[in-house]
């Protein structure tokens, strides 16, 4: 006698079986990429590690067969901090602007968000020559930090301005309705509810955006970077990077055990950010 | 379809319960709407809804499901035009004989002259105390005095002191449902509405905090004209002293809640209310 509960068709449950198996097998993949990334270089890059390493700037002849790399460490730190803040207020109040000002069926809100999205699609590459043509020639800031923080800003402000309008837009309208119902003025709900909100997109979005920047090689390069700078960054003064000086290396064949050494500096720093990003979210989140 | 003859809600001749607001003369009129149309879009939602709505009563809005009760409501203070698509496209709402939508009225006044409550309570992401204030302080109703006492004042006009005054500083979110009501309530009663709607207010309630709410409406209506939308016949029976009643976003029949209750005049009014359809 057959059970009333019939098993299903052994198809069905095959199927079922291989989507869950190539779930694994992708997300196995998606873990493990980093992962080798990361402990490649550690193997490669851990043996140079030291204090020296990151306090001081590059000795050696040619350059950089010794000493550390604590001028690029300072040097994409001061980057990337600029940046944040010439784009950071830039891209909120844009993403402000755009999601709660703007009519949203109007051509001016259309318009400015597919120019912002071309612009997050836009060449790292393209930015640097941007940014030297505008910045270091036009303008006249010479390679400083003051024209990479520039470029860089113009890097990451459409990631930062896509996030936050992505989470403002996910606003629940219920929400949006009972404050705006009270009489306040779109500023006061923004300021008081919106922003507050959406705070954590936007810090975990910024962070994405800073990595990417930390990380870039190409805007700088023509804007602000040089293969050798000392003592605490100034805003007319060229600078070393992290991605500069790891391509100078490298390209010139310089010492390649420095390199991944330089490398292994780059993602940690990264890495901390992520983690530390993800503590703050979570703490604002709470 | 035609749209069906507009009944005009009747001034009433005496008020329903004197012991609760004794009145020789006819309510005065709050809200009078005079032939409004509404339509999302392109779609018609309201089709010339003109009708009178008194001071000093509960008129329930009644008819089932989307056939305009919510939309009406919402035009009331102007917290329509916030969903997207939506609008006016002819006639007129007046409020104590002012055109909310002239072109001179700012629609952020309208909404704190007219509070609304709606289906889902939305306590805002912070504590209790700031809930109560937020409109409050915007509007500069405080003015400098003591802010708990401010909000102690609202929070006992809707029973909720009792129950939050240890709790002042905790998330509003940390509320039971029925709290977070009540909550909203003295949220929007904060901001000195001069007229009360409510969308819904009780459609995620329980039982218990259902009563709550209705008995703090059929209160709240010696103050100020208090309207409220639902879809539930016993609850309109229970808390209303006038009803409208809405098919397919027409007004199909206005009047004091016996009248309607006992003896309606259209058959789709008589068929809503026997719970033929909803």
């Amino acid at each position: 006698m057959s059970s009333l509960v019939a098993p299903l068709r052994p198809a069905v449950i095959n199927a079922d079986r291989l989507y869950v198996g190539l779930g694994w097998l992708a997300g196995a993949i998606g873990f493990a990429l980093p992962l080798s990334i990361v402990g490649y270089l550690l193997i490669e890059g851990v043996g140079r590690l030291s204090w020296d390493f990151l306090l001081l700037p590059p000795m050696g002849y040619p350059l950089g067969t010794a000493g550390g790399i604590a001028p690029a460490i300072l040097g994409s730190l001061a980057l990337v901090g600029l940046g944040l803040v010439i784009a950071l207020p830039l891209a909120v109040a844009s993403a402000v602007g755009l999601s709660e000002y703007a009519d949203p069926a109007g051509m001016a809100a259309k318009t400015m968000r597919f120019a912002t999205e071309s612009l997050a699609a836009v060449p790292a590459v393209l930015y640097g020559l941007f940014g030297y043509t505008v910045f270091v020639v036009f303008c006249r800031f010479q390679i400083s930090l003051l024209s990479g923080a520039l470029t860089l800003g113009l890097v990451m402000l459409p990631i930062i301005l896509i996030g936050t309008h992505a989470a403002l837009q996910a606003v629940e309208f219920e929400l949006r309705e009972s404050v705006l119902a009270l009489g306040v003025s779109r500023a006061h709900a923004v300021r008081r509810l919106f922003l507050p909100r959406v705070l954590p997109s936007i810090v975990a979005v910024t962070v994405l955006a800073a990595g990417h920047a930390f990380g870039s090689a190409a805007p700088v390069m023509f804007t602000a970077s040089v293969a050798y700078a000392r003592g605490v960054p100034a805003l007319d003064a060229p600078v070393m990077t992290l991605p500069t000086h790891l391509y100078y290396i490298v390209s010139e064949a310089i010492d390649l055990e420095q390199a991944y050494g330089t490398a292994l500096v780059l993602v940690l720093g990264l890495l901390c950010t992520n983690v530390l990003a993800l503590l703050l979210r979570r703490w604002l989140e709470r | 379809m035609t749209a069906p003859s507009l009944s005009v809600c009747p001034a009433p001749e005496a008020p329903p319960q004197e012991h609760k607001a004794p009145r020789a003369a006819p309510l005065p009129t709050a809200f009078e709407l005079n032939a409004l149309t509404i339509a999302y879009g392109t779609i018609p939602v309201l089709r010339g809804v003109t009708c009178r709505i008194p001071e000093g009563a509960v008129t329930a809005i009644m008819g089932p499901s989307g056939c305009g009760k919510s939309t009406l409501v919402k035009a009331l203070n102007r917290t329509l035009e916030l969903t997207g698509g939506a609008r006016v496209t002819g006639g007129k709402v007046m409020f104590h004989g002012q055109d909310l939508y002239a072109s001179s009225v700012d629609p952020r006044a309208v909404r704190k002259a007219v509070g609304i409550i709606h289906q889902r309570p939305v306590p805002f992401p912070m504590s209790v105390l700031e809930n109560v204030l937020f409109g409050a302080a915007f509007h500069s109703e405080i003015d400098g005095g003591d802010r708990t006492a401010y909000a102690r004042r609202y929070l006992d006009r809707v029973g909720l002191w009792d129950e939050v005054k240890d709790r002042l500083g905790d998330r509003a979110e940390q509320l039971s449902g029925g709290q977070q009501q009540r909550l909203c309530l003295a949220r929007t009663l904060a901001t000195k509405p001069k007229a009360l709607l409510l969308d819904e207010p009780c459609s995620a309630l329980d039982p218990a905090a259902t009563r709550h709410i209705e008995d703090h409406v059929r209160d709240l209506k010696r103050d100020f004209p208090v309207v409220i939308v639902t879809h539930n016949v016993a609850q309109a029976r229970r808390v209303s002293d006038y009803v409208l009643f809405l098919y397919e976003g027409a007004l199909i029949e206005a009047g004091p809640a016996e009248q309607i209750f006992t003896a309606p005049a259209s058959d789709l009014a008589r068929a809503f209310i026997a719970g033929q359809f909803g």
